[in-house]
């Protein structure tokens, strides 16, 4: 009966006008930002950010989510059409996506996108809400250590996943752990690293890296002069649209299998969506009997990846609403969304906080149900948008970031930040350093730090209080397995020649 | 030898070294207190050094290797008109207000790229400058001064 009156409640907040209203805002954001390559949904949740401060907590959440999946259905547009993909998330759809619309079938994967990306967001809630709260039960028993031994691994496995290259990951990472140090020392008070300027006193914002390092540097990436773009065919109508009863057919175990898996990946730290979309199109062509249809038009190529990145995208909510920690940097985005509007992440939000935690799931499940309506009907519409040349684009880009950065906290200094960390980060890309683990260390940074020194204090200064509890000895060498096991694969992969090389590059701007 | 210097690896390595030390010599005066009780030094430092051994690692085993991965070219003209259309920004928004503000940073910024088209950054500016004085100080609300009282 609990679980029905939390529905109750999560109806209640996500039919109010004004939360109906930030969600469908959010989707539309979000397809407009997914269909245009170059403008990721990292990006324009980053650049939005301070615009859902003057919001409810609850509001901001879900205009931010609905950004975030809706950015996910958009996405595959362009890579159908364009073979652009874009966001990385929907990179796999260009594979199969774009051989059918050479074929002049186009609107067969935009529309069997769509429905896959509903079935797997839609089985992704529902997971949500049975986990969740199971989760936070056990949770709400964990101490500093555990705490700090969940935080590294979350770290570790956003490192992991962002990169190919586990050295850069781990040293971005702790760049990131050093930055979120800047400002205040809770616990003596002390000024670190603040240069004597006021203002730093504060720390870092989250908000100001994000937009530089997501929003800046992937603007001047984008504006290389040898980057091209393409312009999309025109699409036929409804009947277009509709798939022959074969492709139905195989489509059907496709999406299931990538639901599964997407389902499931998405709740580990680490392998959000990007990931799960990749896997999924692995085991889309292990499965399939004819495997060679694959990259020429398998329409299960299309909806497999798509579903189980929307599933991934919903599930990625346990680990971030549960337990405190993000695991991509969506969900770090959304942690510090939280921390902006005074919410204390950990397995306290769902209990002190329901309204917001069952409103924001309603809320998705009613943005899924938008989404159909957005995407499939209007497609004509968003195939002009992605017509829009990027030097219109981007100078509109830049005004976003500016008055976001100075609405943070009214300085001109946030700016000279935004900038050098902008120009900071275009050299990071170019040395192939992914910016999700930076983002991540952070943000959790200083809560690392809180709880070491509480673990510590507890066990009178004996490291090894970290591994007399089983739940934090257990994650910790999940932790050294992980280590050990990229280890060796990569020194597998060194041993097997140069090709892992060009591969890792590939994986780099995919996960960028 | 030359070569190795633009290698990626031997970079990013020098960069983490670079950055792990700074944090080092800016935190060795902070106290580091004892394990049992940290002081606000001991948790930079060790992150400090954790970074720059991360850095030599990377750096020592690409240099071992020597199989240089070149980095790929800058593009200065993106990096500097972005970063000046920014600082033109932040220096005209408190000083002269959001419109002119808008206007400069939309034209700084159209310098980026060669592809940018005169009469097409003109009119841009123009509608940026008016969606953000109509959307985000009017509709949202936002505490900026359109122009210089």
């Amino acid at each position: 009966m609990d679980a029905l009156s939390n529905l109750g409640l999560g109806f209640d907040v996500a039919f109010s006008w004004a939360n109906l209203a930030y969600c469908l805002v959010g989707v539309v954001l979000g397809t407009l930002v997914g269909v245009l390559p170059g403008l990721g949904t990292v990006t324009a949740i980053s650049m939005l950010l301070p615009f859902t401060y003057g919001l409810d907590p609850v509001g901001a959440l879900i205009m931010l989510s609905g950004i975030f999946y809706g950015g996910l259905y958009g996405g595959s547009t362009a890579s159908i059409l364009l073979n652009l993909p874009g966001t990385p998330a929907a990179a796999v759809a260009t594979l199969d996506g774009y051989p059918l619309a050479q074929q002049g079938r186009a609107g067969v994967p935009l529309f069997m996108s769509a429905i896959s990306s509903f079935v797997g967001g839609c089985v992704g809630l529902a997971l949500v809400m049975v986990a969740a709260p199971a989760i936070v039960s056990i949770a709400l028993e964990f101490g500093p250590a555990e705490y700090f031994s969940m935080m590294l691994l979350g770290l570790l496995a956003a490192a992991m996943a962002a990169s190919s290259s586990l050295l850069r990951s781990i040293g971005m990472a702790l760049v990131g752990l050093l930055l979120g140090l800047v400002g205040m020392d809770v616990v003596s008070g002390m000024m670190r690293f603040t240069f004597g300027i006021p203002i730093m006193a504060e720390g870092i914002s989250f908000i100001i890296a994000a937009m530089a390092l997501f929003g800046l540097a992937e603007v001047m990436t984008n504006l290389e002069p040898h980057i091209k773009r393409g312009t999309p065919r025109r699409i036929a109508g409804w009947r277009a649209m509709m798939p022959t009863r074969d492709e139905a057919r195989r489509s059907i175990g496709a999406i299931l299998r990538g639901t599964g898996l997407g389902a499931f990946l998405g709740a580990l730290p680490g392998a959000g969506p990007t990931v799960s979309s990749f896997i999924a199109y692995t085991v889309e062509t292990r499965v399939s009997r004819e495997p060679e249809r694959f990259g020429k038009g398998a329409i299960e190529g299309v909806v497999a990846p798509e579903a189980a990145n929307n599933a991934a995208a919903q599930t990625g909510y346990i680990p971030t609403l549960t337990l405190g920690i993000p695991g991509d940097a969506v969900g770090a985005l959304i942690l510090g969304t939280l921390i902006m509007h005074g919410i204390a992440p950990g397995p306290r939000v769902i209990s002190s906080h329901p309204d917001l935690f069952w409103g924001l799931l309603v809320s998705m499940w009613i943005g899924n149900f938008l989404l159909l309506w957005v995407n499939i009907p209007f497609i004509g519409v968003w195939v002009k948008i992605l017509s829009i040349p990027y030097r219109i684009l981007y100078p509109a880009i830049m005004i976003f970031l500016c008055i976001g950065v100075y609405s943070v906290a009214n300085s001109a200094f946030q700016l000279i930040l935004l900038a050098g960390f902008g120009a900071a980060g275009y050299l990071l890309t170019k040395l192939d350093c992914p910016a999700s683990p930076l983002l991540l260390g952070l943000i959790l940074g200083p809560m690392i730090e809180e709880n070491l020194r509480r673990a510590l204090l507890l066990g009178r200064g004996d490291p090894m209080v970290l591994l007399e509890s089983p739940i934090s000895a257990g994650i910790l060498f999940v932790c050294a397995a992980l280590l050990l096991w990229t280890a060796a694969s990569s020194f597998r992969r060194k041993r097997d020649g140069a090709v892992g090389r060009t591969e890792s590059g590939q994986e780099q701007s995919w996960n960028a | 030898m030359a070569e190795m210097l633009k290698d990626k690896d031997i970079l990013t390595g020098m960069l983490f070294v670079g950055i792990g030390g700074a944090f080092v010599i800016g935190a060795a005066d902070y106290g580091m207190g004892t394990t049992r009780r940290m002081g606000p030094g001991y948790f930079p430092v060790m992150l400090g050094l954790a970074l720059a051994l991360v850095g030599l690692v990377l750096a020592a085993r690409s240099a071992i290797r020597r199989r240089p991965d070149i980095i790929g070219r800058l593009y200065l003209r993106p990096v500097v008109s972005l970063t000046a259309s920014i600082l033109s920004f932040s220096a005209l928004i408190n000083t002269v207000g959001l419109l002119a503000a808008c206007m400069v940073c939309t034209l700084v910024a159209g310098l980026a790229t060669s592809e940018t088209r005169y009469k097409e950054i003109i009119l841009v500016a123009i509608a940026m400058t008016a969606f953000s004085a109509i959307v985000f100080t009017g509709l949202l609300g936002l505490p900026m001064r359109l122009w210089v009282q």
